[in-house]
């Protein structure tokens, strides 16, 4: 109120005069904009929810249409569908070059990454878990003289010890390898329990 | 609805509303529709303004001058503006016309009006109205104390102090 005791003092009065009045009474329906405020609350409270909705239903349908276009390399399935695809199982090893998977990122200063190496024996478990195995880099396949079949499955499960000897053995390997003895009449009855 | 806003649009519709839609009049004829509009931004406002008054002084301010704009073009504004209207509540022994008091009022010009209308009503201080109207709080000023002045000269305000109180 500084600037007002600036005012002349017959403007100080009828300043006074004026404010005496008053406005019109609002003509504003309350009711009207108290509906009006609640709509647009409950408008803002719906949204979240709204986007939450549709978050979730696009990542289930990204979710349902990622398997055909995104192929699982070295899947049990697909494995097995080659299998029975080629039966009796031969596998044909090229006699050179040796197709060596190399790491792949081999780097000069850190010590050579220990790949270790499968005899012409386990070639049969190889063929089974090659998909797998040698898509990461694991095994390095030697070229073999001759062919292999499947009525050598007793040769490859001496070779499937000799990999547990040296660690590489999984889990998920013996399973296909025992569900491929039985199904061509060698092996337990039963899968072994892992 | 936050109890905070709701406690905010009751306390504008309790001391606000009137003194705003009589600003609005400056600009149009349908003041309640833009005071109501103001209102309901305001409640929308997140964060809510620091200065809430003088927030809505400026929602109610942009508001009018677009509804003016719409009444011009439907050829309605110059007609409605120009009636008498009863902008004051029926003074009763006070010491001006409600209706010479309006009508004095709607002959200044558009500036002062404003002004005076947010100080004497609205109760802004002459920053805040300042900034509602684009000038500095010198210029407001000025313009008050000339708005004041024409408004005198309009009614014809007897000034006890100075014409029959003289200081002794």
């Amino acid at each position: 109120m500084s600037q007002d005791e600036l005012l002349p003092e017959e403007l100080n009065d009828c300043q006074q005069a004026l404010s005496a009045l008053v406005p019109r009474a609002s003509r504003i329906d309350r009711d009207r904009l108290m509906i009006r405020l609640g709509e647009q609350s409950a408008a803002r409270g719906s949204l979240g929810w709204k986007w939450a909705t549709a978050a979730s239903l696009s990542l289930a349908v990204l979710m349902a249409v990622r398997p055909w276009f995104v192929p699982q390399a070295g899947a049990p399935e697909q494995v097995a569908q080659q299998r029975e695809s080629a039966e009796p199982l031969t596998i044909q090893h090229e006699p050179s070059p040796p197709a060596a998977v190399e790491d792949p990122a081999p780097s000069s200063d850190s010590p050579a990454k220990a790949v270790p190496e499968i005899d012409e024996e386990g070639a049969w478990l190889l063929a089974v878990a090659s998909g797998q195995y040698q898509s990461a880099g694991m095994l390095t396949v030697r070229p073999q003289p001759e062919s292999l079949t499947a009525s050598r499955a007793a040769d490859a499960t001496e070779a499937s010890d000799a990999l547990l000897e040296r660690g590489l053995e999984r889990a998920p390997m013996l399973r296909w390898r025992d569900r491929a003895l039985r199904r061509d009449g060698f092996g337990p009855a039963a899968p072994p329990a892992l | 609805m936050e109890k905070a806003v709701l406690k905010l649009v009751q306390h504008v519709l309790e001391t606000q509303a009137a003194a705003l839609e009589l600003y609005a009049r400056a600009w149009c004829t349908t003041p309640e529709d833009v005071v109501q509009e103001a209102i309901v931004q305001l409640a929308q406002q997140r964060p809510l303004p620091e200065r809430p008054i003088g927030w809505l002084y400026c929602a109610v301010r942009r508001g009018a001058i677009s509804a003016g704009r719409a009444e011009s073009r439907r050829k309605r504004h110059e007609s409605a503006a120009a009636r008498p209207l009863d902008w004051f509540e029926p003074a009763v022994g006070e010491a001006l016309d409600a209706r010479a008091a309006a009508e004095a009022l709607g002959a200044l010009s558009l500036e002062q009006r404003e002004v005076l209308v947010a100080r004497l009503w609205g109760g802004l201080n002459y920053g805040e109205i300042g900034e509602l109207v684009g000038c500095s709080s010198s210029a407001a000023h000025r313009r008050y104390a000339a708005g004041l002045a024409a408004l005198r000269e309009r009614l014809g305000v007897a000034c006890p102090k100075t014409n029959s109180c003289p200081k002794s």
